[in-house]
């Protein structure tokens, strides 16, 4: 399972790494971008199976990221996760129906990160 | 600052104390920030929209910041980057369970010195210092 964990928040980005690195997933890449366009140009030249996001970020974020996937034939099956600092319902119900297939309002405990990924990714992925 | 925003800044603060750093937090009388303080403002687009300040003491924006890391000494960068995202955290926190039913835009937390002769009367005491936090709504 390759992994993209995009995030402008560096130390976002490494407690993300960290737990999927102590997760026991099956995981055999991870990529990191700190905006929409790099998680897009990661997709294009290291692909993933599961992109972990965060919304509020400079320059493209999260929903415009969410969209490309969805919009681009060759991305649009890969499983998104949203880890934001947004909470409300609004946000969770506009990301659902955009596609998101699970969503962690910050902070997280690592917990619940390995929970919701292990029960997210497809076989398929994970066999990959 | 409704009593309602006020409670909700506290218990944002509590939980992602403990959730993050594994530390337990308690509400305090608001005082003066310190001369060292690290402060961070954070505009919010809804509506609502308005503006959040904080400031926190150096010693505990530097136990967060270790406790987010996994590492002892966090570098300056690795500081200035926890605090905007406990920033947005704490924000984002409070925005979504105050007015859950609407999508409310943040803008990335702005570091610098705590607004002097401003109020900050959330204050919370972590293990290590305090947080201190401030919400308006613009009418």
């Amino acid at each position: 399972m390759r992994v993209l964990v995009v995030d402008d928040s560096a130390v976002t980005r490494e407690l993300i790494c960290r737990t999927i690195a102590a997760s026991g997933l099956p995981v055999t890449a991870v990529h990191e971008a700190d905006d929409g366009r790099a998680a897009i140009r990661a997709l294009a030249t290291h692909g993933a199976d599961v992109v972990i996001t965060d919304l509020n970020m400079p320059g493209m974020g999260g929903v415009d990221l969410v969209r490309a996937v969805r919009n681009d034939p060759v991305l649009a099956n890969i499983v998104v996760v949203v880890v934001s600092t947004d909470a409300s319902a609004a946000r969770r119900k506009m990301m659902a129906e955009l596609g998101v297939s699970g969503y962690l309002s910050k902070p997280f405990r690592p917990e619940q990160l390995r929970v919701l990924l292990a029960g997210l990714v497809p076989t398929q992925a994970v066999a990959s | 600052m409704t009593p309602e925003v006020a409670e909700a800044l506290a218990a944002a603060i509590v939980e992602i104390l403990e959730v993050s750093a594994f530390e337990l937090a308690d509400l305090v009388e608001p005082t003066e920030p310190p001369a060292d303080a690290l402060g961070a403002t954070l505009v919010f687009h809804g509506p609502p929209s308005g503006t959040m300040r904080m400031w926190i003491d150096v010693a505990e924006a530097r136990a967060f910041t270790a406790a987010a890391l996994g590492q002892d000494e966090p570098t300056p960068a690795a500081l200035a980057d926890a605090i905007r995202e406990l920033a947005n955290m704490i924000a984002g926190h409070v925005l979504g369970r105050v007015w859950t039913d609407v999508c409310v835009a943040l803008d990335g937390a702005v570091l610098g010195a705590p607004d002097s002769g401003a109020a900050y009367p959330v204050q919370l005491a972590g293990e290590h210092g305090r947080i201190a936090v401030a919400l308006e709504v613009t009418p």
